[in-house]
């Protein structure tokens, strides 16, 4: 059977609903940041399944883009981890709570 | 032959996306985030993007990805005791929601518009899909601002981070 | 110069805003020239108003000066307009003319009271109001002038209102005023209706043609009239404020309380002769009301011991006398005894003052006594003041209160007669009481007398001087003519064809006859009076004739009077003793008397008490716990529901991304099943 546009998107669902879960229901802060990876990752899938679908390029290049902001945000978001670490000594997600009212 | 590729691959990203959820210890996540993002670059190249698969192997799995690892070193995480939340209310409705978006997409993907269902890959054949220049072209001529904006977003992205971090003298 | 008089009440509004902007600043002074000088300009103007009046045909004189139109709405047009009228400028006059004596003798007597300013600013305040009240066109003025004075006395009455029996006074006045104003309002009201207008030429000239005599509405707007005239000038029922308002100064009394305030009620009644005499009903309470009061209020007088209490229930008794003439149908006659009462009741208050004064303010007579010698303008001033009110001729009293008698001997009968004639009496007997107990005998106060300063004496002499003369301008039998009611007769001819009387003699309800001297056919021995212009619209008296000579019934009141003066010499001075033995005889009597029939107390029990405990039960249940629950209640409410929505913010990241998931999954759902 050949391997159609849906296999590769239900890979995608797939590694998308994984990578929520992990965000959800991660206690450490950096495992919540690689599951944030892991969604982005399966959007990236998705674009270039549809890229090649329909035969144009820009889905590739959507991909470049959305791989520069994972970067990025990767980088702020541990850099973020470090200062939190810095004061409370815990990448426990529950003990960041300053935000609470 | 690309079929049997298609399922090794896939099948290794969803089992090591499993892990990298899973796992007690934060080095073994980050090296099962190795192997899922490793699978995903040969979906990618079994797709025909041949440069987009690079692009993950360099950018993703190897910068990325060694930057979770100094973290997690330069914290000296431990293994966790408890690896889920422990509020049983926001385990559910999580459980509950990933429930929701997997059903949704999978309906889009597989049962939804017809035109998904299309077997047919228009790219199929064509050489020149994933290849650098025709990537690059497209890039430099209609995209060009907006990768220049993409350059500005990462030097924002550096300086904040040194910003943020830096300890005041 | 008529159409300068709304300088009259205005000179007073002047010295109102003069002391309370400039008061304060310059000094006792100044805010005693600026208030006295402003009443007399007030008095000088309403003089010249009348010179320029009595230069009119006594036919034309009616001016009504219109100062501004204050509002207008729907069909209700409301002018402030002062009208000029005989009766008007009359009281003008009154009210002016005493009320400066009244502030000349305050500056003494108020000098070192430290709420000199406040006091005069009070007074000036009460003056303008008084005379607005007197020189309005319509019933709104009126009832304006009405209220201030209202207002006014509640201020003035409560001046030293630190003291709980004076703020308790004030109070109690103000409230009983108000539920006669109610009536009055209602009345009021209801004349707009009927009328569609509430200028007085407007509604008199229609009351005529409109309805016939003894007409429902009619009787209806003038029985609530009256009840605000009860509550304003202190007749049954609404009297109780009175004896109670003495708490005030001395001078405040004399002025509100003796002459002019309390008089509004007997203006407003004379005022709307035209409706009275449409209402026979209505005629016949006011007088049976009157007489009643002027018996009851003078048996109460009797036993009192507080020198201003019995001034003050006398006045509630001359009151009555003067609705009794209104009653009859006597309007001039009633305002005649208005203008002498305020004379000699003013001067009595004035004198109590300056006894009170001179003995630094011992108020009960049993205290008092020998202040012949020491306070001497006082003695003889009270001698005067208590001749004419006895009704003793030649004083003033005599004229007003024997033309009272007699329109009532021949409107009411002969029973109504001899219950005015006890009036008579009680009246004498009680004023010379108080003058032996006070100015006669050995000295019980073993007090310091202090002597009268100028500034008391001058106003005690002036008000002598018109106590004694004043009644000349109504004494038909001296000069063949009765000046006062010629002068007034315009202003009462106004009604319609008025009441048959029922026979008069039966029940107490005097028919509302038209009383004409002239009728009466007395001989021209100099005793008839011979205005041309009868009280009334000069209908035949269907009343019962009797055939009695003025002079004769004169002679007899006047000794009716003398009597009292003997029996009062009799108890006080040769044997004193004797009320003592009398007291202990009819013990019970004299308590219920003494108590003033107890009908304070009946008040307290039937009215306030329910009022208050009902007020009470509303402020718990009602506002305590409906009104301010429920915006207590709701602010908890919101409170509740803030402390809800709270928990979103638990500050754990996974929560907020939930919430984030959850609204993408939400928006995709929606774009899934559109």
């Amino acid at each position: 059977m050949p391997v159609t546009v849906s296999h590769y998107m239900a890979v995608s669902a797939l590694l998308f609903a994984i990578g929520v879960a992990g965000v959800l229901l991660r206690r450490n802060i950096l495992v919540v940041l690689m599951s944030i990876e892991l969604m982005l990752n399966a959007a990236n899938l998705a674009f270039v399944t549809f890229a090649r679908m329909l035969g144009g390029v820009e889905g590739q290049v959507i991909v470049l883009f959305v791989m520069a902001v994972a970067a990025a945000e990767v980088a702020v978001g541990l850099a973020i981890v470090l200062i939190v670490f810095r004061t409370r000594e815990t990448t426990n997600v529950d003990e960041m709570n300053l935000m609470k009212w | 032959m690309t079929t049997i590729l298609f399922v090794l691959g896939s099948l290794t990203a969803i089992v090591s996306a499993m892990f990298v959820v899973t796992r007690r210890n934060p080095v073994h996540s980050v090296l099962s985030l190795i192997v899922c993002l490793l699978s995903v670059a040969l979906l990618f190249l079994l797709l025909g993007a041949q440069f987009i698969a690079a692009l993950q192997v360099i950018v993703y799995a190897g910068a990325i990805v060694v930057l979770f690892l100094f973290v997690v070193m330069l914290l000296n995480v431990r293994e966790e005791d408890r690896v889920f939340h422990s509020s049983v209310s926001q385990k559910l409705s999580a459980l509950a929601l990933v429930l929701v978006i997997l059903v949704e997409v999978l309906l889009v993907a597989v049962a939804g518009v017809a035109w998904l269902r299309k077997e047919e890959w228009l790219a199929t054949g064509r050489l020149s899909f994933g290849t650098v220049q025709s990537v690059g072209r497209e890039l430099f001529a209609r995209y060009l601002f907006q990768f220049e904006v993409a350059s500005v977003l990462l030097l924002v992205a550096i300086v904040g981070a040194v910003a943020l971090v830096k300890k005041k003298q | 110069m008529l159409d300068y008089v709304w300088l009259v009440p205005a000179f007073p509004l002047a010295g109102v805003l003069t002391n309370v902007f400039l008061g304060g600043r310059l000094g006792k002074k100044f805010v005693s020239v600026v208030s006295c000088s402003s009443v007399a300009l007030a008095f000088v103007m309403s003089v010249a108003v009348f010179i320029e009046l009595l230069s009119l045909e006594p036919g034309l004189r009616h001016f009504e000066r219109h100062v501004f139109t204050w509002f207008l709405s729907g069909n209700l047009r409301v002018d402030a307009t002062l009208l000029v009228d005989p009766l008007s400028v009359l009281m003008m006059l009154v009210v002016s003319g005493v009320a400066f004596l009244i502030h000349v003798y305050s500056t003494g007597y108020m000098a070192e009271d430290p709420g000199y300013r406040r006091y005069f600013i009070y007074l000036n305040l009460f003056t303008f109001s008084m005379l607005t009240l007197v020189s309005g066109a319509n019933f709104l003025l009126l009832y304006i002038g009405w209220e201030a004075v209202g207002l006014c006395s509640y201020l003035l009455i409560g001046f030293w209102y630190e003291k709980k029996s004076a703020a308790n006074a004030g109070r109690k006045a103000f409230i009983v005023n108000r539920i006669g104003d109610f009536g009055f309002a209602l009345g009021i009201l209801l004349i707009f209706k009927t009328f569609g207008t509430l200028d007085f030429g407007a509604v008199f000239s229609q009351a005529g043609q409109l309805f016939p005599v003894g007409s429902g509405v009619i009787t209806g707007i003038t029985l609530l009239l009256f009840m605000g005239a009860t509550g304003k000038s202190a007749q049954i029922p609404l009297y109780t404020w009175l004896p109670d308002a003495m708490e005030g100064p001395t001078p405040v009394s004399a002025l509100i309380h003796a002459a002019t305030m309390v008089t509004a009620g007997v203006y407003m009644v004379a005022r709307c002769s035209a409706l009275f005499v449409l209402a026979p009903v209505s005629m016949g309470v006011v007088a049976a009301v009157g007489l009643a009061t002027a018996v009851y209020a003078a048996s109460i007088g009797l036993v009192q011991n507080d020198l201003k209490r019995v001034l003050a229930y006398s006045t509630i008794s001359q009151l009555g006398y003067m609705f009794l003439a209104c009653g009859v149908g006597a309007f001039a006659a009633g305002v005649f005894h208005l203008m002498t009462h305020a004379f000699f009741k003013a001067l009595l208050f004035l004198i109590a003052g300056a006894v009170i004064h001179a003995l630094s303010g011992e108020q009960d007579v049993r205290n008092m006594g020998g202040l012949r010698k020491e306070l001497p303008v006082s003695f003889w001033s009270f001698v005067v003041a208590s001749l004419a009110i006895a009704g003793i001729f030649p004083f003033s009293g005599f004229f007003s209160k024997d033309e009272i008698l007699w329109d009532t001997l021949q409107a009411g009968g002969p029973l109504l007669w001899a219950v005015g004639a006890v009036g008579v009496l009680l009246t004498s007997f009680y004023m010379f009481r108080l003058l032996f107990l006070v100015f006669y005998g050995r000295p019980r106060h073993g007090r310091q007398v202090h002597k009268s300063p100028l500034s008391i004496d001058i106003p005690l002499a002036s008000l002598a001087v018109l106590s004694t003369i004043g009644g000349l301008v109504g004494a038909p039998m001296l000069f063949g003519r009765h000046f006062f009611k010629e002068f007034l007769g315009p202003v009462f001819a106004g009604g319609g064809a008025h009441a048959t009387g029922a026979s008069p003699s039966v029940a107490g309800h005097a028919a509302a006859v038209g009383v004409s001297h002239a009728v009466a056919g007395h001989a021209p021995a100099g005793l008839g009076t011979t205005s041309s212009v009868p009280d009334l619209a000069g209908r035949a008296s269907h009343a019962a004739h009797i055939p009695v000579s003025e002079l004769g019934m004169a002679l007899v009141s006047v000794s009716i009077a003398v009597v009292g003066i003997a029996l009062a010499h009799r108890f006080y001075v040769t044997s004193p003793d004797l009320p003592q033995r009398l007291k202990e005889k009819f013990k019970r009597a004299y308590s219920v008397v003494f108590n003033k029939y107890y009908v304070d107390e009946a008040y307290n029990a039937i009215f306030v008490r329910p009022t208050v405990a009902l007020a009470a039960g509303l402020w718990r249940y009602l506002d305590a716990l409906v009104i301010d629950g429920a915006v207590n209640g709701s602010a908890s409410a919101v409170e509740m529901g803030s402390r809800a929505l709270r928990r979103l913010q638990s500050g754990h990241l996974q929560n907020y991304a939930l919430s984030v998931a959850l609204g993408a999954v939400a928006v995709l759902l929606f774009w899934l099943t559109r």
